[in-house]
């Protein structure tokens, strides 16, 4: 079947325990091989100054091995620059392939964006 | 459609030449009603001045009018003075010089009886002269719509069955009817009977009776008037028939094309939609020329049921031609659709509206019916949208395509809207706007639909290579005789994918006897470049395996090979099992296998060739005898359905919990919906310590 485009919208959200400002990065479509540079591509133009990374999955349709691989490139970039991420937005099916393939190490996985947005 | 009117004057030529042998007193006698010589020559040689008359006379002008019915309306000696009137002449410059043909006339709805529907009657007075030969009343081609004539009291002909008060009403063909033997010289009542089904209105926004004037003549004038209106109804249909050609030819090449590509099924979709196309046409052509299909079944054949149909499947085809993933959504939300235009369109057509639907249920189902059809026409434009974002190749004349596909379907609210959707293009041609969109539309696509095959099966070709040289380099890292392990039998089931995926597997008898390495995994991308990634892996399982058993430290190396070479990745998972049958099991992302029914409880861990440093997980447990390991690679739990639903954890562990046997549960995920690689691979520790047998399954996806 035809992939689709993957699109992502950023938004940045006041923090709502204070501190820094959360950059929200929700991601529509289907994530795989073809994602590279709606991943990495807009993971490496956030502003340096950003500390806080929230992604958003819930529009995702489809996600395979290949666009997991893209956002764990993504969740070592960001945990190198020491940026916190949390997601939320995942069925239980992909909340269990993100936990196999070590992906918690990286980012928490919470059910929405108001529990996801507390946790930072 | 506009009706041939017209007056007759042209046989005269032939009279003329006649003229000139005969006497002025048998000329008097053969000449029409009205054509008189005008003086009385005396000289032989010099010019006979002659006065031409009319053969024929278009009744236009006045009507008496009236709603309702009664026989005793059809009498001459009835007295109609007090009805209304109903003016049937032609609007001035409305006719076609061309085909003869009169100007259209509004019907009774848009002349002082809005939404009458039911029985009516035309009454006219004429006093004709000089009659000499039988005379003929020519009938419109279009009314609304069946209709009895009475002359003088006494029926001459009907169009349309009348039984009772029930009515059968066709498609109005052009109809002449010759006058009683003894209609002499004198005056003659016409009463014309007419009747109009409640649903007519919906068809034309003036409905209502006669759209044209009879015409009243000899008989033998009269046919060849008639023979002119069905010329006419040919020139009218003409464009459709050229669209029926185009569609029956179109229904051909896309039936050739899916019988040579199955796998395409825009094909099939569009073949649909050409045959529901077809059947509207041969419908309306047919029923142009023969009273075969009643008026009744016509109108729910082609307006119930092939209309909304073929807007339900020109979206499908567009979801397929496009190749958009939630196709089986699509799907749940054309039908319904589909189904409630149909209901509503039916509840507003005969035999239902009227008799069982009240009338003044039409402001409530119309706008339903519209909002189906809207709601049909907003997914189109939705499924267009998103299709050219994803497919920006032929992007143009798909839009284009689209745009006039959309012309062609909603030709009919235009027309309710009052914007002219046919156009005369000169000789008494007409130009269906529909009818032009739908060709042109079907003449873009079908070079679209060429131009993919072509494309495609350039495309085959070059796969066809590819995956014979990918096959290749497989069948050297895909065992195809498993070695034997004392104490342990191992069963495994490879389906590739038609791409040849990355999924792979490796049994290494070690020392102590009885003992092995057992390595499953899968790398990203496909195709040869996916084929030679797994060479890589399992050159540097081997090599691994050569100063070393231990599961983790041989990932670890693969794992720094892996991250040398960049944009390589996989998921692994590397299994130690001594001939006591405690098992270690390294992971690296791979999904966790299970013991007998039970998924085992495995840390995450990260892909090879993600970070140098990575952490394996590790896992021990111990395998009694009768106990099964299952492994499969991720192409089971992501196998996808056309609804775009994933096989999943959950029926795994349902098919575990029923034995399945590897064999069993890479079929279930093939039928189910195969996207990638399926690889099963089982290890059972005999119960007597022997192993029964070592099997290995391969098929390969169609």
């Amino acid at each position: 079947m035809q992939e689709q485009v993957t699109r992502v919208s950023i938004e940045e959200l006041a923090a709502p325990n204070g501190g820094d400002p959360i950059t929200v990065l929700r991601f529509a479509g289907d994530i795989t091989s073809a994602s590279q540079p709606a991943i990495l591509g807009t993971y490496e133009g956030l502003a340096e100054t950003t500390r806080r990374i929230l992604l958003d999955f819930s529009k995702v349709e489809y996600l395979n091995s290949s666009g997991i691989a893209l956002v764990i490139q993504m969740l070592i970039a960001a945990s190198k620059h020491g940026r916190t991420i949390r997601s939320f937005g995942l069925s239980a099916h992909f909340q269990k392939v993100f936990t196999m393939v070590g992906i918690t190490r990286y980012t928490s996985i919470h059910p929405d964006q108001v529990s996801a947005c507390s946790a930072f | 459609m506009r009706r041939v009117g017209t007056l007759l004057l042209l046989l005269l030529c032939s009279f003329a030449q006649h003229a000139r042998a005969v006497s002025p007193a048998q000329r008097r006698q053969a000449l029409p009603p009205a054509a008189q010589p005008s003086s009385s020559a005396t000289q032989p040689s010099a010019p006979v001045p002659i006065l031409l008359g009319q053969s024929s006379v278009e009744l236009g002008g006045l009507w008496k009018f009236h709603a309702g019915d009664n026989p005793a309306w059809a009498q001459p000696n009835f007295d109609d003075s007090g009805w209304g009137a109903m003016d049937l002449t032609p609007p001035p410059g409305s006719a076609d010089a061309t085909l003869g043909i009169s100007g259209y006339i509004p019907g009774w709805t848009a002349r002082g009886y809005p939404h009458y529907a039911g029985f009516a009657w035309y009454r006219l007075k004429v006093n004709v002269q000089g009659l000499n030969r039988r005379l003929a009343l020519k009938m419109p081609s279009e009314v609304d719509d069946a209709y009895q004539i009475f002359v003088n009291g006494q029926l001459i002909g009907s169009f349309g069955r009348f039984k009772g008060h029930h009515v059968t009403a066709y498609s109005t063909l052009p109809m002449d009817f010759p006058l009683p033997k003894d209609c002499s010289s004198g005056p003659i009542t016409i009463a014309i009977r007419m009747w109009m089904d409640t649903a007519t209105p919906f068809n034309s926004p003036d409905a209502g009776g006669l759209h044209e004037p009879p015409v009243l003549g000899y008989a033998s004038v009269i046919d060849a008037l008639t023979r002119l209106d069905y010329d006419a109804t040919d020139h009218f249909i003409v464009s459709g028939l050229v669209e029926t050609m185009i569609l029956f030819m179109a229904l051909l090449m896309t039936l050739a094309l899916f019988w040579l590509d199955r796998t395409e099924k825009a094909y099939l979709w569009l073949a649909l939609v050409c045959l529901a196309a077809l059947l509207t046409n041969a419908i309306v052509i047919s029923g142009q020329f023969t009273a075969w299909i009643g008026e009744t079944a016509a109108v729910i054949l082609t307006q119930v049921l092939l209309s909304p149909l073929q807007n339900g499947l020109w979206v499908l085809f567009w979801g397929y031609w496009f190749r958009l993933r939630r196709i089986g959504l699509l799907h749940r939300i054309v039908w319904p659709l589909v189904a409630l235009m149909m209901v509503g369109i039916a509840m507003l057509r005969p035999p239902l509206y009227g008799p069982h639907i009240p009338v003044q249920m039409v402001g409530l189902i119309n706008p339903l019916v519209l909002l189906a059809k809207l709601g049909i026409g907003l997914i189109f434009l939705v499924v267009v949208y998103r299709g050219l974002r994803q497919q920006r190749t032929e992007g143009w004349s798909a839009a284009l395509a689209a745009l006039l596909i959309i012309i062609a379907n909603y030709r009919y609210e235009m027309r309710l809207l009052h914007i002219p959707i046919a156009f005369p293009v000169g000789g008494g041609f007409v130009v269906q706007i529909g009818t032009t969109a739908t060709v042109v539309s079907l003449l873009i696509i079908t070079v679209m639909l060429l131009v993919r095959f072509f494309h495609s099966q350039r495309l085959k070709e070059q796969w066809k290579i590819e995956i014979a040289q990918a096959q290749q380099v497989q069948r050297i890292l895909i065992p195809d005789e498993l070695p034997r392990v004392p104490g342990l039998t191992i069963h495994s089931e490879y389906r590739p994918a038609r791409e040849v995926g990355g999924d792979f597997f490796q049994v290494l008898p070690v020392q102590p006897p009885g003992s092995a390495l057992i390595m499953l995994g899968d790398v990203t991308g496909k195709g040869m470049q996916a084929g030679m990634l797994v060479a890589v892996i399992v050159g540097a399982m081997r090599a691994a395996a050569q100063h070393s058993s231990d599961p983790v430290e041989i990932l670890h190396e693969i794992n720094v090979q892996l991250c040398e070479r960049r944009h390589s990745s996989a998921t692994c998972l590397i299994l130690h099992i001594d001939p006591q049958g405690k098992v270690t099991i390294a992971s690296a992302g791979q999904l966790p296998p299970y013991l007998n029914d039970k998924e085992l409880e495995i840390p995450g861990a990260l892909p090879l060739g993600t970070i140098p440093d990575a952490d394996h997980s590790v896992t021990t447990l111990t395998l009694q005898p009768g106990d099964t390991l299952t492994l499969m690679s991720d192409g089971i739990v992501e196998a996808q359905d056309p609804g775009g639903a994933l096989f999943g954890f959950s029926r795994i562990d349902a098919l575990l919990r029923d034995r399945a046997t590897a064999d069993q549960i890479a079929t279930a995920a093939q039928e189910f919906g195969q996207e990638d690689d399926i690889l099963v691979l089982t290890v059972r520790r005999d119960p007597d310590g022997n192993p029964k047998s070592q099997t290995h399954g391969q098929k390969v996806a169609a």
